[in-house]
């Protein structure tokens, strides 16, 4: 079994490299201004903190070549500005407000390409999601 | 492989919920439960869970590449004909695959069988990939498990992977779209995990319900602010978007899937008869035959029956001895039947014990348990975490 298959004890939860948190964060920035992860202040800075230290090597001398990515609970896209403790800015969110700088360096518009332009007006909706909606069960999920 | 009692941490559920696992309970019944877990030792893990489902994986690969050329597979299949060109032309294009279940029966002796393969839109991925390795973390630093237990599971990375692999490539596409039946908990809350991991791969992404989903007079999918889409992660069976509306723009669409359409072909109990015929007495197969097959009396009267399209357990039945001693409500059987040999999932105390065998970016790399009181798993079955301690 491949290393990556059976995760070393080594790792952290929430650790993560700082490029990978600047993108994470500045996308949730910039699409959805949801401006906070969903664990605790605590552990937000904590993660900040120890994102460099994720990218330097093991002491068995293996480097994560990604850093490690931090895995994060659905509140941080259900519940925009929910702490998972608290609502509101904290002090602790300093560290993550200032990497908003990298948002110049990761646009998150995108042009499409010219044949899925769509002509103007008379756009159509509701053509899926009926099933869902007729289902003994909503879940689509298996 | 031991189901091991323990104590359930007391703050579980606020932990659940601090990280918007919110349907830890269901319907006021447990649905995570850490009051045990399953214990596996590495070579169980590594042979056989892991080998297997690359094996499976494999297998089901060549189903397709076989089927997508064979009208009377895809007939077999219940695939609509108009559909037939959509699908195949996805695989022969090489779409790529994100992520996918097997379900398998195992009880630490002998080989895995699988069940069925949720190819198409899997759930308990959440679970699976962060709440159970929050579980494990906590449970070494609480001595509820060996500090040195681990878990298989690199799901997260895998899926991570998958989003910088599917970006990468000449189809893939500057911004991603996920819909899905958004106003249902577990589903949003899969998606949004999804989409997590995806921006963690420097993927744009838009979030949006199936029905808010526009298709222009030029039979253009587009998002609620008429932007085109170009690739599409969708929690939503291939086979309810073919009977639907915009089905019948599919195929004219310049829009990417995710799951592709070729998995149309795997996310459909008929395979199990077809991978049996295919790789016949195969170990980690079980003998399968469609239901008007005649074959299909060699396995007696007891036997396992599922509707070919059909989702957490719904219109399954277990026959012993010519009797139904268990079987699943649903809306699901219009498309015929498949039978599939009895492999009853090991008992632990009153409990039986199902495994989920995950794939991503082409790799095996976790595995998820759910327990019932019934040997038919639900979609209400509980979410057991596991470790690796030997």
């Amino acid at each position: 079994m491949e290393d990556s298959m059976k995760r070393s004890g080594q790792v952290g939860l929430v650790l993560m490299g700082a490029a990978t948190f600047v993108a994470t964060f500045a996308a949730g920035s910039a699409v959805m201004a949801w401006q906070k992860p969903s664990y605790s202040a605590e552990t937000a800075q904590s993660s900040a903190q120890s994102a460099v230290q994720s990218c330097t090597p093991r002491p068995d001398g293996t480097k994560d070549k990604d850093c490690e990515p931090v895995r994060r609970g659905f509140a941080y896209y259900l519940y925009p500005r929910w702490s998972g403790w608290s609502w509101g800015w904290g002090n602790s969110y300093e560290p993550i407000r200032r990497q908003e700088a990298a948002l110049s360096n990761n646009p998150r518009s995108y042009t499409p390409a010219n044949s899925m332009v769509p002509a103007s007006g008379g756009v159509e909706r509701s053509g899926f999601g009926s099933s869902a909606k007729g289902s003994f069960r909503v879940s689509a999920g298996g | 492989m031991q189901r091991i009692a323990c104590d359930e941490r007391a703050d579980w559920r606020a932990k659940a919920e601090a990280v918007g696992f919110v349907f830890h309970t269901m319907d006021g019944d447990r649905y995570w439960d850490e009051r045990a877990y399953y214990a596996f030792t590495l070579k169980e893990i590594e042979d056989d869970i892991e080998a297997p489902t690359g094996e499976l994986d494999a297998m089901c690969r060549e189903l397709v590449a076989r089927a997508v050329d064979d009208e009377r597979m895809l007939k077999v299949l219940r695939i609509p004909e108009r559909f037939w060109t959509f699908v195949a032309a996805s695989w022969k294009r090489g779409d790529p695959s994100l992520y996918g279940r097997f379900d398998l029966s195992y009880n630490g002796e002998g080989p895995a069988k699988l069940l069925e393969y949720n190819a198409d839109t899997p759930t308990s991925v959440f679970e699976t990939a962060v709440f159970q390795w929050m579980w494990l973390e906590d449970a070494k630093a609480r001595l509820i498990t060996p500090n040195d237990a681990d878990q298989y599971n690199s799901l997260h990375e895998r899926l991570i992977a998958g989003w910088k692999d599917i970006a990468q490539k000449p189809s893939g596409a500057a911004h991603l779209h996920l819909a899905g039946a958004l106003d249902d908990p577990e589903d949003g809350g899969t998606i949004a995990y999804l989409e997590d991991t995806a921006r963690q791969a420097g993927v744009g992404t838009t979030r949006l319900a199936m029905d808010s989903i526009g298709r222009t007079p030029k039979g253009v999918f587009v998002d609620a602010e008429d932007k085109p889409i170009e690739l599409l992660f969708k929690l939503y069976p291939w086979e309810w978007m073919f009977r639907e509306q915009f089905g019948a723009s599919l195929a004219g669409s310049p829009t990417r899937w995710l799951e592709p359409p070729w998995k149309a072909i795997l996310s459909n109990k008929g395979i199990l008869p077809l991978l049996w015929a295919m790789f016949p007495r195969h170990p980690n197969l079980l003998p399968a035959y469609f239901e008007d097959d005649p074959k299909a009396a060699e396995l007696g009267d007891s036997y396992v029956r599922k509707p070919l399209y059909s989702r957490e357990g719904a219109n399954v039945t277990l026959m012993v001895a010519g009797q139904a001693v268990d079987q699943d409500a649903g809306p699901y059987g219009e498309e015929g039947f498949v039978r599939q040999a009895v492999a009853t999932l090991p008992r632990y105390q009153e409990n039986y014990a199902a495994i989920g065998s995950w794939i991503a970016s082409g790799k095996p790399c976790g595995l998820s348990v759910r327990e019932d009181l019934s040997p038919i798993t639900k979609n209400t079955s509980r979410f057991l975490p596991h470790a690796i301690v030997g």
